[in-house]
């Protein structure tokens, strides 16, 4: 739980610092690869600054719920059985 | 319904739900999968140091890290909630090899007769808990993945070094279990 709730202050930060560099620094375009597809720049690179940005914290979240079906998947089956394995 | 659930599932039901997860990462957040890269990841926010292996952007690798918490929980979900009260199933040779070194307790997933707290501090207990644990986790970082990161996203990804790497966990996890592990147990 303490785990979960310092992941989620940090995370907090994170996105806090990252508004304060994009309001500095929006006409700083640095160009990378595009490894998102929800993005609609053309493939092949995209602005750093306009993208993923937008997300908060708690769409994390569905990875957790998806962790938390594979880990009952790998414990219900007996995948990390000592017997098993 | 409950008890459709407790028991212990079939390879073709987990197998099936294990696939699946590829493709739903894929799909809902263009992630691969990936449960032992957490470890750098972790190390990269706790190390302060400037090691280049560290320098990268991870916290755009949080998703990781959310995605390992949850297995957590539902390994915890499932011991807690969903558990099979009835004793592990595995062949009775098996049973009658094991009866050999002691392990006669099947009530759990790991043997509670080798995996306690007081055998912690012997030769054996330390050789299975700790020994194994550093060699899993040397040898995941060594080979750029775990053997669910290689046989879960590089083999479904046709990528040719995770089909190398996966038949090396087959080979050696026969050659572990049938020449080694007999000499750890006799220990």
């Amino acid at each position: 739980m303490c785990l979960f709730i310092s992941l989620y202050n940090l995370y907090k930060n994170y996105f806090s610092s990252k508004k304060n560099t994009n309001t500095n620094e929006n006409s700083n375009c640095t160009i990378s690869r595009n490894n998102d597809s929800r993005t609609n720049s053309p493939k092949g690179c995209y602005f750093v600054n306009e993208s993923k940005i937008e997300e908060k914290w708690y769409h994390n979240l569905k990875y957790l719920f998806i962790g938390i079906a594979f880990g009952i998947v790998f414990v219900k089956a007996e995948i990390i059985s000592w017997f098993r394995i | 319904m409950i008890d459709f659930i407790t028991q212990p599932w079939s390879w073709y039901v987990a197998g099936i739900l294990v696939g699946l997860t590829v493709p739903t990462l894929l799909l809902i957040g263009n992630k691969s999968f990936g449960i032992s890269s957490s470890l750098r990841h972790v190390c990269a926010m706790c190390v302060p140091a400037k090691i280049p292996f560290f320098q990268y952007e991870w916290k755009k690798e949080i998703w990781n890290l959310f995605f390992v918490v949850g297995i957590l929980l539902g390994g915890v979900i499932a011991a807690n909630f969903l558990s099979n009260p009835n004793d592990i199933q595995i062949a009775e040779s098996l049973k009658t090899d094991l009866a050999g070194y002691g392990i006669t307790n099947y009530s759990n997933l790991v043997p509670l007769d080798i995996m306690n707290w007081e055998s912690l501090f012997t030769l054996k207990g330390l050789l299975l808990m700790v020994v194994g644990g550093f060699l899993v986790g040397f040898g995941t970082r060594y080979a750029g993945g775990c053997t669910s990161g290689h046989a879960i996203m590089g083999l479904s990804t046709l990528q040719l070094p995770s089909l190398i790497a996966t038949c090396c966990f087959m080979i050696g996890g026969f050659i572990m279990a049938n020449l080694i592990l007999p000499l750890i147990l006799n220990l």
